[in-house]
């Protein structure tokens, strides 16, 4: 915001209690005595036995009243402003003012009790009463508490943690130690005892919560029938066990909160970077969230991405400038601390300032930051700190990587609770859908239970920052077992926990939902961490056959004619024979399929899915934005693509045989190797791919894919009139239910056509049980006796489109 | 924004609400500011995408023909001038049918943008439609999105911010995409893209290969399930809700006699072919049959593709002239179709583009920046005459109907190089402040996000401009 806003922001706010926001940030002085390290947000020093005074009720109006026309609202006689805590502090031209904790001690109550002839305060008008003056004599003897924007609570945010970790569990004890914790805070909020889901709503909230996707069938039905009374913990340990679905599920999380994406503004410039690939590997290395952390902060070539920001061609912003960039997200992401509007001058809102924000970019920064307050060059500097700096010191003078390196041990410093208390309840509201402090970006706020909050973070921090290891603490408990109850719509000032909420699938769980109940997949991105099946490892259940098994091909061509009559899926895969960096890129040339009708060129059909993991398939240019070739010929159209790498193609009805001609397309250079050219086909599809790992789609972005330019944290909890428009009549589900209808209806999938063994398997599918009587009743009258594919197309989409299915109890 | 806050209540749907008890962007203050008397019900906004010389359209200056070994600075219009229905104000040739309309309308010939340092059309463009320039620290959305937050639909069957021309596949696509939003303000707000218009009506019928009487029994027996649901014995709960309330009202939408509107081919052919001069001239057919059916807010593009377009480095008269004959016919047939139906006193239609364009300046006279199109000093070749490089310092929009002045004209530029704003500069904060409050939104209307306010016009500065809105 600008100056123009300042003024704005004025009118519109009432100017304490920006005041009110603004005191207490003598306590990151240390100036404040206290039992806790405190943060600096606010601060207060003794236990009053009496209620507190509450600046906001009782002093401010009468400061305002009687002070503020001299000493506040900007004027400063005698060198003096009371109207926040460092200037009450820092005192007058001649005294120092006040004592914290000490109003006898304090020269301002001789001021304004008329102890010292001649200079009583306030200046004009009738002496304050004794009610009054004894009112701020306590006020200073309570330590000058500015309150925290009229909260009438004493809740202030501290620094480090104040729970020891959780004791081992399970220990002799049964009960979870996060449920004994929240024993007498259900006693006291009188909420009732509850009995724990059932088996198959837990499996479906675990399923959903822990790798993004549904239970499938045989794997449910065993879960159902296992007698054994740990097999709910076991359940959980095999899930965080599966790092390849785990690490699928948890990079849309991490992107959102990264705002790491395969495509979007910048990277037309080279204004920004991915660090999908770092990011893959720390997840499916579940890699300690302080070590994480860490190589954000101060990154590698390889995760240098995050910090270095998102920009468009042309001049940036001071307050968007990269280094400037990086002080907010860092703050954001890894503390809950809102820089942005310090980032142009000093918060409104929190006590944040301009040379807070200007002291972390310093981080960052090549060359000393000139501060720029609203985008007005001040002409000074700010020295390089963190936000914190109790824990510790930045070398302004120190080449940058040593800064960033300095930034990441504060940061991940295990006196620094708030890194660990962060993410504990990041993931806390991921599980229970909504977390422990809200906003999840606002984490000076109230948590509704410190101890839980607390005891978490403490246990993360002694279990090495194991990030699966918090997960499971938390899904394991009876808390996250209680029934779900509905998302209040009121204000959540008073929130009670009662158990989880319901949730809504967020986009990429309802397609990876859609995608396993039709068995159509989506596409990977370009850039995804994609790894391109091939024919050894594709699983038995895909009915994979080859066709056609090439011979290494390191020049020359080689031409393929297969009979493909009666198959379902094609693909054409390539693979480096060996030395694979070096392999030449591979040209499907004159890729066609004969029909009754003729024959239809491949590249003029939309391939159902395309993979390859360096670099992209590409028709009818390669690589190098020229034509492919093969034997030093350009086929007048092609498919090219490096191995490994497949196209998948659903081939119409009545394709009775493919034919290419196909080589390695070489050209003077460095490269060189063989490549196998390979052609199979198959009755399931053989790249199943998340949607976490394809682009942004109508389907996905309706559904709520935010646009990762900036920090995302929350996805948005209900349901829209555009979305559902999408699910009613978007080409893409349409697209995946008709294929998927046939699946059903022809056996492929569910192994049935009987009436009421599909109805069953369409409701185990998608809602992790069977259909009442009723349901089912309504189910066989739709489907009839012989179901055509239009019937079960209809019966996917409503069980899509009930609240069961996209929310999750 | 209390009457706004009232429409809303009025005309959005139940699910509107809930979203808003979900916690999406709220309205900021207390007091918000009071709304002005809307004098529009409707915006349309005409894209002229890439950069439009206003030389070679609204403002024509000396023409000089083409003939080798003229030199390139010679040139300030490659086309003669034109009357127009307003005495003394010229047109260039090529826009004849616009002309003639001119007297239900006003001129601004001084729009000028800043140059943003670099030119990147797409950043441009966000900011045209969002009043700030990326990188932004939130989402910004787009001025149908704030439109759509604080008016709702018109009719509840039409969405209230329709984005008509626009394919998100082409270069710069994801930048486009990054200003086509709803941003914080939550995706009930967003676009509802319709990039081919004559294909708009796929959009609002059952999917394809899918009969109504099928469409209308799938609904039924959804309803059937959801009513045998063990859930809804859970009682009630409001994402449940507004899940059912949101899948109901795309069901109405889709099989609403509003989706007629949507529908070309139910146009009379006569004036199908007035507006027939490509996607353009069928977008602004789509905007009419729209206004009619009751939409808020709609834009038209051109669209923007790199190169293409308005966005011409070469040839710039040839390929100006085919896109004036693009855009002439169906802008006037727009003016005087809502005229004749009587909905053009209620209806803001307003034709701008990022910039303007000129034959040797980039950027603007003081604040030179780096070219990005060679220009020869002495054309040669048919290919060097046009206006190929980008200038930020005059620009024309025109603006016709909801309660503007009629045969207007605003500001002047200078009559030769550089042809740059003399008096009356207009900028985006002020034209959108007009914009907003012929809608009967306050320029310093605001929504919360991250517990700080975010203005419809940046930071709430903006001013409507009284000569061409006089009631603001």
């Amino acid at each position: 915001m600008s100056l123009q806003s300042h003024r704005l922001f004025r009118r519109l706010t009432p100017l304490p209690l920006a005041l009110a926001l603004l005191g207490g940030v003598a306590a990151s002085a240390g100036l404040a005595a206290s039992a806790a390290p405190q943060t600096g947000r606010a601060a207060h020093s003794a236990k009053p036995a009496r209620t507190p005074i509450s600046y906001e009720e009782q002093i401010k109006p009468l400061l305002t009243a009687r002070c503020y026309a001299c000493h506040g609202n900007g004027s400063r006689l005698g060198d003096f402003q009371l109207d926040n805590r460092t200037g009450l502090l820092t005192g007058g031209k001649t005294h120092p003012v006040v004592t914290p904790g000490k109003a006898s001690q304090s020269y301002l109550m001789r001021l304004i009790s008329g102890q010292i002839p001649g200079k009583v305060m306030p200046a004009r008008g009738p002496r304050l009463t004794r009610a009054e003056v004894e009112l701020i004599g306590r006020w200073i003897d309570e330590g000058l508490d500015f309150g925290a924007g009229g909260s009438a609570s004493s809740w202030r945010p501290t620094l480090s943690l104040r729970a020891p970790a959780l004791p081992r569990y399970p220990g002799a004890d049964t009960d979870h130690p996060v449920d004994r914790i929240l024993r007498p805070y259900f006693q006291a909020k009188r909420v009732s005892a509850a009995q724990s889901v059932s088996d198959s709503t837990f499996a479906r909230r675990v399923y959903l919560d822990l790798i993004g996707l549904l239970p499938p069938t045989e794997e449910l039905e065993a879960f159902l029938s296992d007698r054994a009374p740990d097999k709910r913990s076991r359940l959980v340990d095999r899930l965080l066990g599966d790092d390849l679905r785990y690490a699928e599920h948890w990079l849309t999380f991490w992107n959102d909160l990264l705002r790491n994406d395969y495509s979007g503004t910048g990277y037309i410039d080279g204004g920004r970077a991915p660090i999908t690939t770092w990011l893959w590997r720390a997840l499916r290395s579940n890699l300690p969230y302080d070590r994480f952390t860490a190589e954000l902060a101060h990154p590698t070539p390889d995760s240098a991405g995050f910090t270095k920001g998102i920009v468009w061609r042309g001049v940036v912003n001071a307050a968007q400038l990269p280094p400037m960039q990086a002080a907010q997200v860092i703050p954001q992401v890894f503390l809950g601390i809102n820089l942005k509007c310090a980032s142009c001058h000093d918060s409104f809102i929190s006590n944040w300032k301009l040379s807070d924000a200007y002291g972390m970019a310093g981080v960052y920064a090549d060359s000393p930051l000139e501060i720029v307050r609203c985008d007005k060059p001040t002409g000074k500097t700010a020295p390089v700190k963190f936000l914190y700096p109790e824990l510790g010191a930045i070398d302004g003078a120190a080449p940058r990587e040593k800064r960033t390196e300095q930034l990441a041990a504060l940061l991940t410093s295990p006196r620094n609770g708030r890194f660990p208390r962060t993410l504990v309840n990041r993931l806390w509201g991921r599980l229970f859908g909504r977390a422990i402090v809200e906003p999840v970006d606002e984490m000076d706020n109230e948590p509704w239970s410190p101890a839980v909050l607390d005891g978490l973070a403490a246990d993360f921090v002694a279990h090495g920052y194991d990030i699966k290891h918090l997960l499971r603490q938390m899904v394991l408990t009876k808390a996250y077992q209680r029934p779900a109850v509905p998302q209040p719509t009121e204000s959540t000032r008073q929130y009670v926990f009662r158990g989880p909420q319901v949730k809504r699938l967020t986009a990429e769980q309802f397609v990876d939902g859609v995608s396993a109940l039709t068995d159509v997949w989506s596409s990977p991105a370009p850039g995804a961490p994609y790894v391109a099946p091939t024919v050894e490892s594709a699983p038995p259940t895909t009915g994979l056959k080859v066709l056609h098994a090439g011979a290494p091909l390191s020049s020359g061509a080689e031409r393929i004619d297969v009979d493909v009559s009666g198959a379902r899926y094609l693909h054409l895969l390539i693979s480096p024979v060996d030395g694979e960096a070096t392999a030449p890129q591979g040209t499907w040339g004159t890729p066609r399929l004969t029909t009754r009708a003729g024959q239809v060129r491949l590249t003029d059909l939309p391939w159902l899915a395309a993979a390859a993991e360096r670099g992209r398939v590409f028709v009818n240019r390669n690589e190098a934005n020229r034509p492919p070739r093969v034997e030093g010929e350009a086929p007048t159209y092609a498919l090219s693509a490096r191995g490994p790498s497949v196209v998948s193609y659903l081939l119409p009805p009545g394709v009775t045989r493919f034919q290419a001609l196909v080589g390695p397309d070489v050209r003077a250079g460095r490269e060189s190797g063989a490549l196998r050219f390979q052609v199979a086909v198959s009755a399931r599809p053989l790249l199943q791919t998340r949607a976490a790992l394809s682009n942004a789609d109508a389907l996905t972005r309706a559904l709520g894919r935010p646009n990762r330019e900036q920090v995302v944290t929350t996805r948005p909890p209900v349901a829209t009139t555009l979305q559902m428009l999408e699910l009613t009549n978007g080409p893409t589900l349409s697209r995946m239910l008709n294929h998927g209808a046939e699946s059903w209806a022809s056996g492929i999938l569910g192994g049935t056509r009987t009436p009421a063994q599909l109805a069953d398997r369409i409701y185990l599918s998608a809602l992790s049980r069977r259909p009442t009587p009723i349901e089912r009743a309504e189910a066989l009258k739709l489907l009839g006796a012989d179901p055509t594919p239009t019937a079960v197309e209809d019966l996917l989409w409503s069980v899509l489109m009930l609240p069961e299915f996209q929310l999750v109890f | 924004m209390n009457p706004s806050r009232r429409d809303l209540l009025k005309t959005a749907g139940a699910a509107t609400l809930s979203a808003l008890a979900a916690g999406e962007a709220r309205v900021w203050a207390d007091a918000p500011p009071p709304a002005p008397r809307a004098t529009a019900d409707t915006l349309i906004v005409l894209w002229m995408a890439g950069g439009m010389a206003h030389t070679e359209t609204f403002d024509p200056k000396r023409h000089t023909p083409f003939s080798p070994g003229t030199p390139s600075e010679k040139v300030l219009s490659t086309f003669p001038s034109i009357p127009t229905a307003i005495d003394g104000v010229r047109f260039s040739e090529g826009l004849e049918k616009t002309a003639a309309v001119m007297d239900r309308g006003t001129l601004i010939r001084t729009y000028t943008g800043p140059d943003l340092g670099f030119i990147l059309h797409s950043r441009h463009q966000f900011y045209w439609h969002t009043g700030y320039a990326p990188p932004q620290p939130v989402a910004c959305p787009h001025i149908g999105a704030f439109i759509a937050r604080a008016l709702g639909p018109k009719n509840p069957a039409v969405p209230a911010f329709i984005n008509i021309g626009q394919r998100f596949d082409v270069g710069e696509g994801e930048e486009l995409k990054a200003f086509t939003t709803s941003g914080f303000l939550g995706s009930e707000f967003g676009p509802f893209n319709l990039p081919y218009p004559e294909q708009a009506i796929e959009a609002v019928r059952p999917p394809q290969g899918m009969s109504p009487s099928r469409f209308e029994n799938r609904q039924k027996f959804y309803k059937r399930l959801v009513a045998d649901s063990p859930i809804a014995k859970f009682g009630s709960d409001f994402q449940r809700e507004s899940l059912l309330r949101s899948v109901d009202n795309a069901y109405r939408l889709l099989s609403s006699p509003a989706a007629k509107a949507f529908d070309l081919a139910l146009e009379p052919k006569a004036s199908y072919d007035l507006y027939n001069t490509g996607r353009f001239g069928l977008g602004c057919l789509l905007a009419r049959r729209l206004t009619e059916a009751g939409a808020r807010y709609i834009e038209v593009t051109t669209e923007y593709v790199p190169f293409f377009g308005w966005d011409t480095h070469d040839n710039g008269h040839t390929r100006l002239a085919e896109m004036k004959r693009q855009i002439d016919a169906p802008i006037a047939q727009l003016v005087r179709d809502l005229e004749v139906r009587g909905l053009l006193d209620r209806t803001l239609i307003v034709l701008a583009s990022e910039f303007s364009r000129d034959m040797m300046m980039e950027g603007k006279p003081n604040n030179l920046i780096r070219n990005q199109v060679t220009v020869p000093d002495i054309m040669t070749e048919p290919k060097h005459y046009g206006m190929h490089r980008h200038f930020t310092d005059a620009g024309s929009v025109l603006l016709f109907g909801g309660g503007v002045r009629k045969g207007h004209v605003h500001g002047t530029t200078a009559d030769e190089r550089p042809c740059k704003t003399i008096d009356k500069p207009v900028i985006i904060e002020d034209l959108h402040a007009t914009m907003y409050s012929a809608m009967g939104i306050s320029p310093r209307l605001a929504y919360t996000v991250e517990q700080r306010p975010f203005y419809v016009t940046r930071d709430g500065v903006g001013k409507p401009i009284r000569d061409i809105l006089p009631t603001a």
